[in-house]
C-alpha cells in the first residue's frame, strides 16, 4: 500500500502523484465548510484523481500529521495492492430515517470479504445514534466500523460531505474495504471530567432535549455559559453531556451539542438522550484531554502491524478544539507520539465520532478522540 | 495589546514599532492570543465553579426546606395522630435513665391529670394492685434494651376511679447499641379489662348466690393443697346439704327452693371468715373451707352453722323449716388430694343424712367423738356457770428460804355432772372461740375476789393476795376494768390483794391500747404480773413502759437448771434484771429441792410449784393458812 497525502493552503504542498490515479486507490479528502474557498481546489483534486474513489466531508479544522489547518484541504491517497474499494452515498431525508439510512448503507456494502467500513455523515442532518444502530444491526460485530460527522466550524450552520464529486448536504457516505490483506484497527478517549450533579431527563424526544428536573435545559446551559451563552450552540461545546440511561447502569456515554433552539428551549444532540435517563454536565480538563487522545492511541491494536506503510485517521471533535484553542495540536503530537514511526496522520475535526464500543457494535462518539488506522499486509 | 503582555515588553525594552520584524510581531500576535486564551479558560472556570456552587447553594436551600417541610408534615401527621388517639391512649418518652422527656396532651383527658401534675407525682397514683408489683423492674428491662411483650398497670383517674392500662415500651438505640430512648404507649383497655375480670367472675361464681362456684372452689383446693403440701398446715372442708331440698322444690315450685337457697347463702355468709370459702357447688350442696383452725374454732363454728340451719326460714309467705346435714373431712389427716377430701367430706355428710339429718359428721371417728363432746361442752357452758359448776382451785406462792405462804393463783375448775372434774385446757379455748370467756373470766374474778374475803377471815395479818389469769380475748374487751372496779366494790377486799396475770402475748398487738388499759387497772390499785415470762413476746422494752409489778418465770427456764450446779445464765440474767428494775420475780413449776436451792442462790425471791403444793380447792389451801 502507498500512502500520499497533500495540504491546500494557499496552493498545493506539492503535485499530485499521477500513478495514484488507479480504481485501486481510494481518496480521502477533509476540507474547510466554507465553499467558496475551496471550491477550485477541491475540483482541480477531483479531476486529477478521476480513476479513484473519493469520499470527502466538511469540517472544523483539517489535521495534517500534528498540525491543524482551517479553510484548507487535507488529503490522503491509498493506493492498495490486494484491497479493494467501493464507496456509495445515501441521501438522509430526514432525522427520523438515519437508522433506515444506516441499514441501507450497509446492506449495500456488506459482501463477504467486507473487512471494515469508514462512514462520513453530513454533521447537521443526522441522528448519529440512530446511523450507527442502524449500521451495526445489520453488520457483524468483527466488520469495523469506524468514521465522523462533518463539522461546519464552529457554526453550526452548513456541513456536507461529498457525493459523486460534489459537495453535497444532507448525505451519508461510505466505503468498504475488502479483502484479505486489509487491516484496519481503532481506538477511542474522551477524556472530560463530570461537573455537578446527575439530572434528571425529564423531557426528550430522540435527540432532542427539552427539560432536566423540569427545568429547561437550554436555560441551565446558559446559566453555565454565562457570558459565553451569546456563542451557542459553538459554547455548548463547552459542556457534553455524559449520559446514564437508567439508573441501575453504570455504563455512560458522552453526547455532544449539535443545535439550539430559542423558542423550544430546546438543545439538539449528536446522539439520542432518553427520557428518564441520566445526565451530568461535563467539562474539559485540559491535561485529561491530552491525555486522552494519547490513550486512544494505546488503544489502536496493533499486534499484526509489521512495519508496513499505515495511515492514520483522526477523528477528533470541535468541543475539544473550542477548549483546547493554541494548544489542540498538542492532542495530535500525543497520538503520533504512540503510533508507529511510519504513521502518516490525517484527519478533521468532527461533529460526532463513530467507532466501535467494547461490545463490538459502532456507536456514535462525542467529545472524543477517534482514531482509525489503515495497513495493508504486504503481498 | 494585552497588559500584561505590554508590560512584559516594555520591561525588556522591546519596541514593536512597524519597523519591527513581520515574524516577531506574527509571533507576538501569537503570544498575545494564548495570553488572551489562558485569561479566559480561567475567567470561565471561575464563573463555572460560581455557578456550581451557586446551584449547589440553591439545592442545599430547596433540600433544606423541603426537608425541614417533610419533618413538620410528618410531625404534624404524628401529632394529629396521637391527639386523635385522646381518652385511649397516651404517649411517652423516657430518656435513659428512665425520666419522662415527653408526654401526650391526651393523658389529660384520659387519665384527668394535667401534665406536670402526672409527671411529678405518677408514681402515687400507682394502686397497689399486685400487677403493679413489677412496672420499677420493667421499666429496667426496656431501659436495658430489652423488648417486652405489653404489660398491665392498674392506676387512679383524677376522679379516683382506677384505669387499666396496657403499656407497650420500645427501647430506641443509638449505632453502638445503647438505649438512648425509650417510646412508650399506654392504652387504656379498663373496659376490656373490667369484662374479662366479670367473666372470669361469672365462670367461678353462682350466678343465684353469687358465691364461688364448684370450678372456684377446686381451683381453691387445689392452690390451698399445693401450697400447704409441704407445711402440713391443716384445713376443714365442710360439706352440706339442705335435708329434704327436693321436697321444697316439688311442692312449692323451684322459684322457692331458689329464694330458699338465697336465703341460706345470705344467713350463713356473715358467720364466715374473710380468709375462708363460702361455695355452692350445686343444687342445695355448699362446702366452706376453713383455713388456720383449731378444734375449739371449728366446734364453735359447725354448732353455729347447725344452729342457724335449724331456724325458721321465711320465703315469700311461706315459713320453711329447713335442717342441713354436714360432712368435715380434714387436710391432711383425712386426704392428700382435693378429689379425695371432696369424696370423704361426702362420705362423712351422708353419715350424718343417715344419722336422720339435721346432724354434722367428722370422717374421722376420733375427731368425730371429739367434736361432738365438744359441742356438747360448749352448749353445756352457759348452764354450768348458773349451776356453779365451775370452781376456783388454789396454788400458793411462797417465799423460797423459809416457805411463807405470800398469797396463790387461782385456777379454774369444772364440776361436769357427766364427765367430771375438766381442766381449764378442755374448755378455755372454746369459751374464748364463742366469746363465753368474758362471761367466765367476770366470774372468776368477782369469785377470787369473794374468796380474798374469806382467806381474810381465817388470816387476818398476812393480807395474801390472789392472782387470776385473764385471757387475751377477755382483756380486749374494754370491760376489764370496770368488772375490777365493781368485784373490787362489791367485796370490799383491798385491791393491793388483787393481782392480774396476764402473757406477753397481748402486746403484740395493739400496745397502745393494752398500755391504757392495764394503767387503768394499775390505777385500781390492782396489781399485774407477767405470767410464763420469756417465752412468748419478750421485748425488754415493755417491761420497763407497762406498770408490771411482778414476773413469774417460766416453768421451762426452771426445768432448765442444771443437777450439777453449773450456771443457767437465761435465769439468772432475768433474776438480776427483775432487781434492777425493781420488779418482783417468782419462779414457777418449781417441783425439785435442787432448783429451789439454785434459785435462792441466782437471788430469787418468791417460788410456786408442786415442790410445795399443787392446785388445790379453796377447802385445803384454807388449811395451808
Amino acid at each position: 500500500m502507498k500512502i500520499e497525502i497533500y495540504k491546500y493552503q494557499n496552493g498545493w504542498d506539492k503535485a499530485f502523484e499521477a500513478s495514484l490515479n488507479t480504481q485501486k486507490s481510494l481518496v480521502l479528502v477533509f476540507a474547510g465548510a466554507k465553499k467558496n474557498l475551496i471550491e477550485k481546489p477541491l475540483l482541480e483534486l477531483i479531476d486529477f484523481f478521476s480513476n479513484t474513489t473519493i469520499i470527502g466531508t466538511s469540517t472544523a479544522g483539517e489535521i495534517i500529521q500534528n498540525e491543524i489547518l482551517d479553510d484548507s484541504i487535507v488529503v490522503s491517497v491509498m493506493q492498495f495492492a490486494t484491497t479493494r474499494v467501493h464507496s456509495i452515498s445515501e441521501s438522509l431525508s430526514s432525522l427520523e430515517n438515519s437508522y433506515e439510512s444506516g441499514v441501507n448503507i450497509a446492506q449495500k456494502l456488506l459482501k463477504d470479504d467486507l473487512k471494515a467500513l469508514f462512514i462520513l455523515s453530513d454533521g447537521l442532518g443526522v441522528n448519529g445514534s440512530k446511523l450507527t444502530q442502524g449500521i451495526s444491526s445489520t453488520l457483524s460485530k468483527d466488520i469495523v466500523v469506524t468514521g465522523g460527522l462533518a463539522g461546519d466550524g464552529d457554526r453550526f450552520e452548513h456541513t456536507w460531505t461529498l457525493v459523486n464529486g460534489k459537495i453535497s448536504e444532507g448525505y451519508v457516505s461510505a466505503v468498504g474495504l475488502y479483502g484479505e490483506d486489509i487491516h484496519v484497527s481503532h481506538g477511542s478517549q474522551g477524556g472530560w471530567d463530570s461537573l455537578g450533579i446527575e439530572r434528571l431527563v425529564t423531557k426528550s424526544k430522540d435527540n432532542v432535549l427539552y427539560e432536566l428536573d423540569s427545568k429547561p435545559a437550554l436555560d441551565i446551559y446558559k446559566k453555565y455559559l454565562g457570558d459565553k451563552a451569546s456563542e451557542l450552540p459553538a459554547s455548548g461545546l463547552l459542556f457534553p453531556l455524559e449520559l446514564r440511561e437508567s439508573e441501575d447502569k453504570e455504563q455512560t456515554k458522552v453526547r455532544t451539542i449539535l443545535a439550539v433552539d430559542e423558542k423550544s428551549k430546546s438543545i439538539t444532540f449528536a446522539g439520542d438522550i432518553p427520557k428518564g435517563s441520566y445526565v451530568t454536565l461535563m467539562k474539559a480538563n485540559f491535561d485529561r484531554l491530552i491525555d486522552g487522545a494519547n490513550d486512544a492511541a494505546q488503544n489502536v491494536l496493533l499486534d499484526t502491524y509489521k512495519g508496513e506503510d499505515i495511515l492514520s485517521i483522526a477523528i477528533s471533535c470541535v468541543g475539544r478544539r473550542l477548549v483546547l484553542k493554541q494548544r489542540t495540536e498538542e492532542e495530535l503530537e500525543a497520538t503520533l507520539e504512540v503510533l508507529p514511526e511510519k504513521t502518516k496522520q490525517v484527519g478533521f475535526y468532527s461533529y460526532g465520532e463513530i467507532s466501535p464500543l467494547t461490545s463490538g457494535n459502532c456507536d456514535l462518539h462525542n467529545q472524543t478522540m477517534t482514531l482509525t488506522l489503515i495497513w495493508e499486509s504486504n503481498a | 495589546m494585552h497588559k500584561l503582555l505590554k508590560r512584559q515588553l516594555k520591561k525588556i525594552g522591546l519596541n514593536l514599532t512597524s519597523h519591527a520584524d513581520e515574524k516577531l510581531k506574527e509571533f507576538v500576535d501569537v503570544v498575545e492570543q494564548a495570553y488572551y486564551e489562558s485569561d479566559e479558560s480561567r475567567g470561565f472556570l471561575e464563573h463555572i465553579l460560581s455557578t456550581l456552587s451557586q446551584e449547589r447553594q440553591e439545592l442545599y436551600e430547596q433540600l433544606k426546606v423541603k426537608a425541614q417541610d417533610d419533618l413538620e408534615q410528618s410531625e404534624a401527621k404524628y401529632m394529629r395522630l396521637v391527639e386523635n388517639l385522646n381518652k385511649h391512649y397516651f404517649f411517652y418518652t423516657h430518656n435513659e435513665e428512665g425520666v419522662f422527656t415527653y408526654l401526650s396532651d391526651s393523658i389529660t383527658s384520659m387519665l384527668g391529670y394535667e401534665k406536670e401534675e402526672f409527671l411529678t407525682h405518677y408514681e402515687e397514683y400507682l394502686t397497689d394492685d399486685p400487677m403493679n408489683e413489677d412496672v420499677v423492674e420493667r421499666t429496667n428491662l426496656s431501659l436495658s434494651g430489652v423488648f417486652q411483650t405489653p404489660y398491665l398497670v392498674s392506676i387512679y383517674h383524677k376522679n379516683k376511679s382506677v384505669r387499666y392500662l396496657e403499656i407497650t415500651e420500645l427501647p430506641v438505640c443509638n449505632k453502638e447499641g445503647k438505649v438512648i430512648l425509650i417510646d412508650g404507649i399506654a392504652r387504656d383497655i379498663t373496659q376490656q379489662f373490667e369484662a374479662r375480670e366479670k367473666l372470669s367472675y361469672l365462670a367461678k361464681h353462682d350466678v343465684l348466690t353469687s358465691l364461688p362456684n364448684r370450678a372456684y372452689l377446686e381451683e381453691y383446693l387445689q392452690n390451698l393443697i399445693s401450697m400447704n403440701s409441704r407445711t402440713e398446715n391443716q384445713f376443714a372442708l365442710l360439706f352440706l346439704d339442705l335435708d329434704h331440698f327436693k321436697q321444697i322444690n316439688d311442692t312449692l315450685g323451684h322459684d322457692v327452693g331458689d329464694k330458699l337457697l338465697q336465703t341460706v347463702a345470705r344467713r350463713i355468709k356473715p358467720n364466715i371468715r374473710e380468709e375462708d370459702l363460702f361455695s355452692r357447688i350445686g343444687g342445695d350442696e355448699f362446702v366452706i373451707v376453713l383455713t388456720n383452725i383449731n378444734e375449739a374454732y371449728l366446734t364453735t363454728l359447725i354448732n353455729k352453722i347447725m344452729s342457724l340451719m335449724r331456724k325458721l326460714w321465711r320465703v315469700d309467705s311461706y315459713e320453711l323449716q329447713v335442717s342441713t346435714s354436714m360432712g368435715v373431712a380434714l387436710y391432711p389427716q383425712d386426704a392428700s388430694s382435693m378429689i379425695e377430701l371432696m369424696k370423704n367430706a361426702d362420705i362423712a355428710m351422708y353419715k350424718s343424712k343417715e344419722l336422720g339429718r339435721n346432724n354434722f359428721s367428722f370422717f374421722t371417728e376420733e375427731l368425730n367423738t371429739q367434736v361432738h363432746h365438744d359441742m356438747q361442752l360448749e352448749q353445756d357452758m352457759g348452764k354450768a356457770l348458773a349451776e356453779g359448776q365451775f370452781v376456783l382451785y388454789y396454788q400458793a406462792k411462797q417465799t423460797l428460804n423459809d416457805d411463807t405462804i405470800m398469797g396463790s393463783e387461782a385456777l379454774i375448775r369444772w364440776n361436769h355432772p357427766e364427765f367430771g372434774l375438766i381442766y381449764p385446757d378442755k374448755f378455755i379455748s372454746l369459751a374464748e372461740s364463742t366469746g363465753f370467756i368474758v362471761k367466765l373470766g367476770t366470774w372468776v374474778i368477782e369469785e377470787a375476789c369473794r374468796a380474798i374475803k374469806r382467806f381474810n377471815v381465817k388470816d387476818t395479818k398476812s393480807a395474801l393476795h390472789v392472782s387470776v389469769n385473764v385471757s387475751t380475748r377477755q382483756i380486749q374487751n374494754d370491760d376489764i376494768c370496770r368488772v375490777l372496779e365493781n368485784a373490787l366494790r362489791t367485796s370490799q377486799i383491798n385491791p393491793s390483794q388483787l393481782t392480774v396475770e396476764i402473757t406477753e402475748s397481748i402486746m403484740v398487738d395493739n400496745s397502745e391500747k393494752m398500755l391504757d388499759i392495764l394503767q387503768c387497772i394499775q390505777a385500781l390499785g390492782v396489781s399485774i404480773c407477767m405470767d410464763d415470762f420469756g417465752t412468748g413476746y419478750s421485748s425488754l422494752s415493755y417491761l420497763n413502759r407497762l406498770p408490771i409489778r411482778s414476773i413469774k418465770i417460766d416453768k421451762t427456764f426452771v426445768d432448765d437448771i442444771p443437777k450439777t450446779g453449773s450456771k443457767n445464765i437465761l435465769l439468772d440474767t432475768i433474776v438480776a434484771m427483775g432487781k434492777t428494775l425493781d420488779i418482783i420475780i417468782l419462779a414457777e413449776g418449781v417441783e425439785e429441792e435442787y432448783q429451789r436451792e439454785y434459785l435462792i442462790k441466782a437471788g430469787c425471791l418468791y417460788y410456786q410449784g408442786y415442790l410445795f403444793s399443787k392446785p388445790i380447792p379453796e377447802s385445803e389451801y384454807m388449811k395451808l393458812l
